[in-house]
């Protein structure tokens, strides 16, 4: 990793995401156009964010909201 | 109901001081609240003492929120905070944050051409021992990008949203987001490469 990697690689999560615009997501591209190794990232991150994406949610514990609901109106009463 | 139109009717009951209102609060955000706890506390009971924290915080600042943003971005606020606090009152530890150098092996530093992920992370997230693999890394994340990760990748906040839960700018949301991603992608290389 070079040092125009180092000085690009904490925005290419935004390119990935979408969310460069103006001169920042010109200069991604034209660095992603010519660096293997940042376009390997890339991939890479994308296959992070989208298993992240698919994570499914775990289970809440029975009787949360009521023990929640309860705590409450206790302390409303004080 | 969609979402919105919910939180305005909360904010309604609760405004005029109707009990019920904050039932409601509890029976809609208690859910999403204390998934986005255990991923931050990485401990069940620790989640649910700090979302415990964070209604009776809500029940004694509802009068703050000034109705400018979402009461689902204000809650998570107020969670992460819950968390965090718990975290230092029970490890000892400052809170961190990934530098550039933590998310960056050694290989990467030293060559330019990094081995490719030979399988299909698709079916990988669909199975269970992705999604344990995937949990222990979150839980590993220091805690103010593990934050950030967790609102926009798993709860799918966008930058924005994310920002103003957390009262840091969007700039900020995108480098720590960055960061954590690229370090769960170095905890899992070895998992993604098939070894």
């Amino acid at each position: 990793m070079d040092k125009e990697c180092q000085d690009l690689t904490d925005r290419l999560s935004a390119y990935l995401d979408g969310d460069l615009a103006g001169d920042d997501l010109e200069e991604i591209i034209k660095h992603l156009d010519e660096c293997g190794c940042c376009r390997e990232c890339l991939g890479e991150l994308r296959q992070v964010r989208d298993a992240l994406r698919k994570m499914k949610a775990p289970e809440v514990p029975a009787g949360l909201t009521d023990r929640l609901k309860a705590c409450l109106k206790q302390n409303r009463n004080k | 109901m969609d979402e919105l139109a919910e939180e305005k009717r909360i904010l309604e009951l609760i405004g005029a001081g109707d009990a019920a209102g904050f039932d409601l609060l509890v029976e809609r955000f208690a859910p999403r609240l204390f998934r986005y706890a255990l991923r931050m506390c990485g401990d069940e009971s620790e989640a649910e003492d700090a979302l415990q924290e964070t209604f009776l915080t809500v029940q004694e600042k509802i009068g703050q929120f000034r109705g400018e943003g979402r009461l689902r971005n204000w809650l998570y606020k107020i969670t992460g905070n819950a968390c965090l606090q718990k975290h230092r009152a029970n490890k000892g530890r400052r809170v961190t944050e990934l530098r550039l150098d933590d998310i960056m092996t050694h290989e990467d530093r030293i060559t330019e051409e990094p081995p490719s992920w030979r399988l299909d992370p698709a079916e990988q997230a669909l199975s269970a021992e992705m999604a344990q693999r995937l949990e222990q890394a979150i839980t590993q994340i220091p805690e103010t990008n593990r934050q950030v990760l967790i609102l926009r990748d798993v709860e799918g906040l966008s930058t924005r949203e994310t920002a103003l839960a957390l009262d840091i700018t969007e700039e900020t949301v995108k480098v720590r987001l960055h960061r954590a991603r690229a370090f769960v992608r170095r905890l899992l290389k070895d998992y993604f490469e098939g070894k």
